[in-house]
């Protein structure tokens, strides 16, 4: 009897422009038959923004190395990332943050 | 198998006349007709000497099938009568009772009854409106009456479509499974060829959104999932994990229920907001779902209350502190204390 587990990438979605939402599920096989399945997710923007006390903005890009789930992204992830935040969609993503006034 | 004839196109019946010359004995050959003597099996031959039927063996031997021999020799002009009756075997006929083979069509005007068993080696053509029917008051019938086709139970019981070691399928648009119960495993309900209704193991699976109350897109509930999600709080540069954190989420349709538990080892950089990532993006509809509310243990003692808000179009919760006018400011840092807790729930709308 062999019981394996598994992860797998189950969805990458791109919402709203810059949002790339990933769904990340673990399967416990036995004997080669699914035998549970969970869900995780996280939500990947291009940068960390934040405002310091002189309203001075910072936006740190993501580090695909650390993965919110530890690790690095997902080599698929990361593809989707790196496709969807174009130069003209990280400026927008700024601009969007910046509006938040937070 | 053989039969006595009964039809006189068949020579069933012949008749053989001689007039005798003396003392003749041996009568073959042609007779006053013409008509050569013959005969198959002397037990169906009846011979006459001026009109007096003669004993076989007695009177006469008939052994060779074109002779008959009287014992004692006729007068002359004696009439000597052969009427024999063949017998025969009608070779193209199937046997009533042995039954055989029609190599030909065969056409009924009226009903055809069969006991045992029918096989048909190629087809069965029933004409609109000719029914099959089964069972003995006709409980099962099926028809094509020109226009449609019924399979139709009307007997007591149960209608079963059975398959032992397969699927059972109704298929439409000459090749589509519309519904499809497959051995040991699920029913499929597909729409124009497409699977929208599953079961399996763990239920019913359904692709796309279930109707209710209605069924434009504000009445589809399409959407239904549960799950965990990293609650991680971000520093200015990254999102950290820290001694113990929790995030679960459930999704039905477009709301997003979820609940976070996070517990800092050490404090907070002093002015950077306390903010967590989320499972789902929130809607770009305008709205920032605020007023939701939380706990924090080890905070400023200042801070009324703790809430969260989360922007449109954004996956990031901010804590914020939560003061007469519902919504106070970002929490940071400098609001909490070392080794804060923090647990807040609530639900948003997603994209």
């Amino acid at each position: 009897m062999a019981i394996i587990k598994e992860t797998e990438i189950a969805k990458i979605e791109v919402v709203g422009s810059w949002n790339v939402q990933v769904a990340t599920d673990t399967v416990i096989k036995e004997n080669g038959t699914e035998i549970s399945r969970s869900r995780n997710r996280h939500v990947l923007q291009p940068f960390l923004s934040s405002k310091d006390s002189d309203n001075n903005w910072t936006h740190t890009a993501i580090d695909m190395t650390k993965s919110l789930n530890g690790g690095a992204e997902a080599t698929e992830v990361q593809a989707v990332a790196n496709t969807v935040w174009t130069d003209a969609v990280k400026a927008s993503y700024k601009t969007w943050a910046e509006a938040q006034g937070v | 198998m053989a039969y006595i004839g009964t039809s006189p196109s068949n020579g069933v019946r012949r008749r053989f006349v001689y007039e005798a010359t003396a003392s003749q004995t041996s009568f073959s050959g042609s007779d006053e007709n013409g008509v050569t003597l013959t005969y198959v099996d002397s037990l169906y031959l009846d011979v006459y000497q001026n009109g007096i039927k003669l004993k076989a063996g007695d009177d006469y031997t008939a052994t060779t099938g074109t002779t008959v021999v009287l014992v004692q020799g006729a007068s002359a002009n004696d009439v000597v009568e052969m009427v024999a009756f063949d017998v025969f075997s009608v070779g193209d006929t199937v046997s009533a009772s042995d039954g055989g083979s029609f190599a030909g069509n065969v056409a009924m005007a009226g009903t055809l009854a069969v006991t045992g068993e029918t096989t048909l080696q190629t087809h069965l053509n029933m004409g609109d409106g000719d029914i099959i029917k089964l069972g003995a008051s006709a409980d099962l019938t099926i028809q094509h009456d020109g226009s449609h086709s019924y399979v139709k139970d009307a007997g007591t019981g149960n209608l079963f479509l059975d398959s032992v070691a397969g699927s059972a399928i109704i298929r439409v648009n000459d090749g589509y499974n519309a519904l499809e119960a497959i051995g040991g495993g699920a029913v499929n309900i597909s729409h124009n060829g497409a699977t929208k209704i599953a079961t399996a193991t763990t239920g019913v699976n359904v692709t796309g959104g279930i109707g209710l109350g209605g069924t434009g897109t504000a009445n589809i509930l399409d959407d239904y999932e549960e799950g965990t999600f990293t609650a991680q709080i971000s520093t200015d540069t990254t999102y950290v994990g820290d001694a113990a954190q929790s995030g679960v989420y459930t999704k039905i349709g477009d709301i997003c229920f979820f609940q976070i538990r996070f517990q800092r080892t050490g404090t907070l950089n002093s002015g950077v907001n306390a903010r967590f990532g989320l499972p789902f993006t929130s809607a770009n509809n305008g709205v920032q779902a605020s007023g939701l509310r939380g706990s924090v243990e080890n905070i400023d003692t200042s801070v009324v209350g703790v809430g969260g808000t989360i922007a449109a179009n954004s996956a990031i919760l901010y804590l914020n502190e939560m003061t007469a006018a519902i919504t106070g400011h970002n929490l940071n840092g400098s609001d909490l204390g070392a080794n804060f807790q923090v647990q807040i729930q609530g639900f948003y709308k997603t994209a």
